[in-house]
């Protein structure tokens, strides 16, 4: 395929007439719609309803006759302090995890794209490997090798250092849920970059080390703004994934010591366990809410600029 | 597309430079990746170790990190597991739906996100990040209202639906897509292919990594997921591998079958890793070398 | 995305949400066959018929097809399909496929977490004479009543006593605690005795906890719920209760980050800890961790609660079974239920599973009787109550189980922990009716 260029003409007299791209265009976007609006659409419409009413356990069966009760669910939220500290956790949470997480990623991906020629495939498996694995078991591992006697403190003592009760103590307790969340999820960071770095053509960088640019210029004015719309995919996702993290507090923590490692979705999920269905649903809105604008801001923030 | 010139002295000096920090630095990276391995294939080492110990020395020594014996017993019980072939199949199948409709539906949406310009295009881009953002909590009873209602509750179908065309392959299909330079594309168009060809057959082929990654992430969710299932599947036939692995872990009398459970841990882990093994080399194909010609 | 518009489509969405609502609701209810209100029609004796689908939580229901194979031999026409579901994720499945109207036949619940339940539109009422009230322990019937009307029928039982090292009370010379004084004293001797902490002590501070500092409360002379239908958990009874809970602790007895759910038997069995408040699950357990067949016979001993001023109340818990109101089988389904509640087959049940039985006649059979350690259980069973029976019950318990937590960790007063649950309790209410 060769790159021509015909005569010059303006964009708009080339391209199909807007009518008909505007449906083309709809027409590749049928089936994820059709899965939209079924799944999720329908779905969070509903939950919305709920959450404006005092639906429980016991209503299951005839949701109609539930009072609606306006904001009142929203109006508990706030008024709980249990609520508005776990919020709190979370963006902590979110706040240093999502740049770990991130960091760490690209620095491996970076390595493991710069000409590193064996052992390449290996080390991709391995790093994604966490991504993978049965979070409950690894879950167990971590509450074992944090323990008091566990494994990092008796590394600690081998050095010198007294290591406290790691998950018993109020300010330790979320670094190490946060540690958990970034060595399991390090790996799909590390994956995207990749696959960002891997669109950006091999000529760029050619050319630009013929002009005598060293490592680290190519690096700050090529690669880092080419890859400006997988660094914002990584951070929106990220985000939106941590804000609703829920496996690394119930599994490590349960939410403790004494709350500090207890996330909104772990809240969430309190609330459908005891059948407070409207509560559970209105707490999702919170969330959603709460992540609609970290992903706004984020946008603003990140949007490649053309 | 540039011509190389010829190399100036100055150039080779510069090279022979690079080339000798280069030959420092590679050491360097090798022993800070190989570092990095090693800790984080830690934990797995202990899932490991775990697997291979019988279940009385679990019971009575949990921390320990190298087993006492070794014995493939939790394996063997594993495979022998009743209806275990069952479950396997079932998170097949159900996977296969998965990964096929994401690569198909999402991929055909991230590429009109990102490459068409047409009426309703933000509005469209919203609603698939909002649905990323909607917690599973949320929706999944009324999901299973509507599967229900659908007629397809106890099917692998209905497992299979909801996950078949997820924002997340959208969002990547699309930020992906934003990479591609458009000229790419416009040429073919300007040469009279119509929109469904410029997809299938320019877009497409250059899309390796973005769909490689798409079908590990829907794999990964759809082989992982275990809710879902649990609550759409009304008979064990039904049950996908992570369910049925639960239920067989708990089927000890009062205490969970921890061998069994780490050994299934291991045992689900492999297939994906397997899959991403093989799906390296799209990893590394670009858009290099393959459009400037 | 400006804002604005954004405002203007959340408004379009809570209208279209209560539509949205309307319809499904609407959708669900096509497959129900049209459930009678509150008739109970008698259960008759004729042989059982059609298919009946049960579901019940992994656990004691393993062994449930074993069990009820006579049933099954007398009943030739009748399909029994038992679906084993994973424990942790059990009601939400039902409560799923119940919103769905794909529920089963016969459900099995939790006496401790069932209040959500009881409802006519979701459970049938327990018909009249199929079962003798009576026959099982009074707060495992109780619990599955509501308004006046059984909804569920007790299957097995299960509360907590004091398990503790037989050998070490020996060594200490100190005799099993009776009252809430002896309690620390006792554990403070174990401990001169070579134990690591006396007390193995659940740390999830969760419902769990909640559920025990309440029964404190019982043992305290306070309740929980008025008769009114008003909290009552600001008393100097809670205050009492959570003291003496938090005293467990505060004295060195108990770790606040105790062991976890891996390594409390082995803990129990090295002499780590040397007490456990638990059920009588343990018993069967031990000798597999010690590695030593009779180890729990020599090393172990069983104690009812110490008492406080108002006795030795513990909480009763355990396995229910209910016929869901959709159910197109009741007949059935009430047959196998009646079979289940037999002494008989609570014996089947004993001796295949290790579950103590809820008829309180099946304990006199030699299998149960034979064995010292679970007379304790036995005698704590007989003086049980049973936790509100409304729908906010889980949360206050859990609040208070949260409350605990911050007390024990020297990090609040009693008085203040138990003012906070009462504000609490009061915000929920009791859930509707």
């Amino acid at each position: 395929m060769t790159a021509t260029i015909g005569p010059t003409t303006p964009r708009g007299a080339r391209r199909p007439r807007g009518a008909r791209r505007t449906a083309v265009a709809w027409l590749f976007l049928a089936p994820f719609t059709l899965v939209f609006l079924l799944y999720t659409a329908l779905p969070t419409v509903a939950a919305l309803g709920f959450s404006l009413t005092d639906l429980r356990g016991t209503d299951l069966r005839h949701p109609l006759a539930v009072d609606f009760t306006g904001l009142e669910n929203y109006l508990r939220l706030l008024a709980d302090p249990s609520f508005l500290r776990d919020i709190l956790n979370t963006v902590l949470f979110v706040a240093v995890g999502v740049p770990l997480t991130m960091g760490l990623g690209f620095a491996l991906a970076l390595a493991l794209n710069s000409g590193i020629r064996r052992l390449r495939g290996v080390f991709r498996t391995v790093f994604f490997a966490p991504v993978v694995t049965n979070v409950v078991a690894v879950a167990m591992i971590w509450q074992y090798a944090f323990n008091a006697n566990g494994t990092v403190n008796k590394v600690l003592g081998a050095i010198g250092f007294a290591g406290p009760n790691w998950l018993d103590d109020t300010h330790l307790a979320m670094p190490v849920v946060i540690l958990l969340g970034v060595w399991r999820n390090f790996g799909i960071a590390m994956v995207l970059f990749l696959a960002g770095l891997q669109a950006i053509p091999q000529d760029v960088y050619e050319a630009a080390s013929l002009d005598g640019a060293g490592r680290w210029r190519q690096l700050r004015h090529i690669t880092l703004p080419l890859l400006m719309p997988t660094t914002l995919m990584v951070s929106v996702l990220l985000t939106v994934f941590y804000l609703q993290v829920f496996d690394e507090p119930y599994l490590l923590t349960g939410g403790g010591p004494l709350g500090s490692t207890e996330s909104v979705a772990l809240y969430t999920y309190q609330q459908f366990g005891v059948g407070e269905f409207g509560m559970s649903s209105a707490a999702s809105f919170v969330t959603l809410l709460l992540v609609t604008l970290v992903s706004i801001v984020q946008f603003r923030l990140l949007r490649p600029r053309a | 597309m540039t011509t190389i010139a010829a190399p100036r002295n100055a150039d080779m000096a510069d090279e022979r430079t690079r080339v000798r920090r280069r030959s420092v630095a590679r050491p360097l990276l090798y022993g800070a990746l190989v570092l990095c391995a090693l800790l984080t294939m830690l934990p797995f080492v202990w899932v490991l170790s775990g697997s291979l110990r019988g279940l009385d020395e679990i019971r009575s020594d949990p921390g320990a990190w190298l087993p006492h014996h070794i014995t493939l017993d939790n394996f063997i019980r594993l495979f022998r597991t009743e209806g275990f072939g069952g479950f396997l199949v079932n998170s097949v199948v159900v996977a296969v739906i998965v990964v096929a409709g994401n690569i198909v539906a999402a991929s055909a949406a991230g590429y009109a996100l990102a490459k068409l310009d047409f009426a309703g295009r933000r509005i469209a881009f919203g609603a698939v990040m909002a649905s990323l953002m909607v917690p599973f909590t949320t929706v999944f009873v009324t999901q299973f209202v509507i599967t229900v209602d659908l007629g397809l509750a106890d099917t692998l179908t209905g497992i299979a639906l909801p996950g078949a065309a997820l924002p997340l392959s959208v969002f990547i299909m699309r930020q992906y897509a934003l990479s591609v330079p458009d000229e790419l594309l416009e040429a073919a168009r300007i040469d009279g292919a119509g929109e469904l060809r410029v997809f299938f057959r320019i877009f497409l082929p250059l899309a390796g990594p973005a769909v490689a990654t798409i079908t590990i992430m829907s794999f990964l969710y759809s082989w992982n997921n275990f809710i879902w299932p649990l609550v759409v599947a009304q008979s064990t036939s039904t049950y996908t591998l992570p369910v049925g692995l639960a239920a067989t872990s708990q089927a000890a009398a009062h205490v969970t079958d921890y061998g069994l459970m780490l050994a299934g841990a291991i045992v689900v882990m492999l297939p994906v890793l397997v899959l991403f093994l093989f799906l390296q080399r799209y990893f590394v194909q670009g858009v290099a070398g393959t459009g400037m010609r | 995305m400006s804002l604005p518009s954004r405002r203007g489509a959340l408004r379009l969405t809570a209208g279209a949400a209560l539509l949205g609502s309307l319809s499904l609701a609407g959708c669900g209810r096509g497959d129900d066959n049209a459930a009678p209100a509150a008739t109970s029609k008698p259960v008759d004796n004729s042989p059982a018929q059609g298919t009946v689908d049960v579901w019940a939580a992994q656990g004691d229901a393993n062994v449930l097809d074993e069990v009820i194979k006579p049933f099954k031999a007398a009943n030739p026409e009748l399909e029994v399909k038992l679906t084993l579901i994973p424990n942790a994720e059990y009601y939400t499945k039902l409560q799923s496929a119940i919103a769905a109207g794909k529920g089963p036949d016969v459900a099995q619940f939790f006496p401790e977490s069932q209040a959500q339940f009881l409802d006519p539109s979701i459970l049938r009422p327990v018909p009249e004479g199929l079962v003798e009230p009576s026959a099982f322990f009074t707060s495992l019937w109780d619990a599955g009543v509501a308004k006046n009307v059984a909804y569920t029928v007790p299957w097995y039982a299960y509360t907590y006593a004091l398990v503790y090292r037989s050998d070490l009370a020996r060594q200490a010379g100190v005799k099993a605690p009776t009252t809430w004084d002896d309690m620390v004293p006792f554990f403070k001797a174990l401990q001169r005795a070579g134990a690591g902490h006396a007390l193995g002590a659940d740390i999830g501070w969760d419902i769990f906890n909640g559920q025990d500092v309440a029964m404190y409360a019982w043992q305290a002379g306070g309740s929980l719920l008025s008769s009114g239908g008003k909290w009552t958990l600001d008393t100097p009874a809670m205050v009492d209760a959570i003291t003496y809970n938090a005293s467990f602790f505060t004295s060195g007895a108990a770790d606040t980050s105790g062991p976890t759910f891996l390594d409390a038997q082995p803990y129990f069995v090295s002499g780590k800890t040397a007490c456990m408040i638990t059920g009588p699950w343990v018993i069967g357990q031990l000798d597999a961790v010690a590695k030593k067949t009779g180890w729990t016979a020599s090393h172990v001993a069983t104690a009812p609660l110490p008492a406080g001023s108002s006795g030795s109340v513990s909480f009763s818990a355990g396995g229910s079974w209910g016929v869901l109101a959709d159910s197109g089988n009741a007949d059935a389904a009430w047959k196998l239920i009646r079979y289940i509640s037999e002494p008989s087959t609570q014996v089947a049940q004993y001796k295949a599973y290790s579950s103590l039985p809820a008829v309180a006649a099946a304990w006199a059979n030699p299998a149960i009787a034979s064995q010292p350690q679970l007379d304790a259980f036995l005698a704590q069973l007989k003086n049980t109550r049973a936790f509100p029976q409304v729908s906010t019950w889980q949360q206050v318990a859990t609040r208070l189980g949260k409350e605990m937590e911050a007390v024990a960790r020297g990090r609040g007063t009693a008085a203040k922990a138990a003012a906070n649950v009462q504000a609490y309790a009061e915000s929920l209410g009791t859930g509707k009716g």
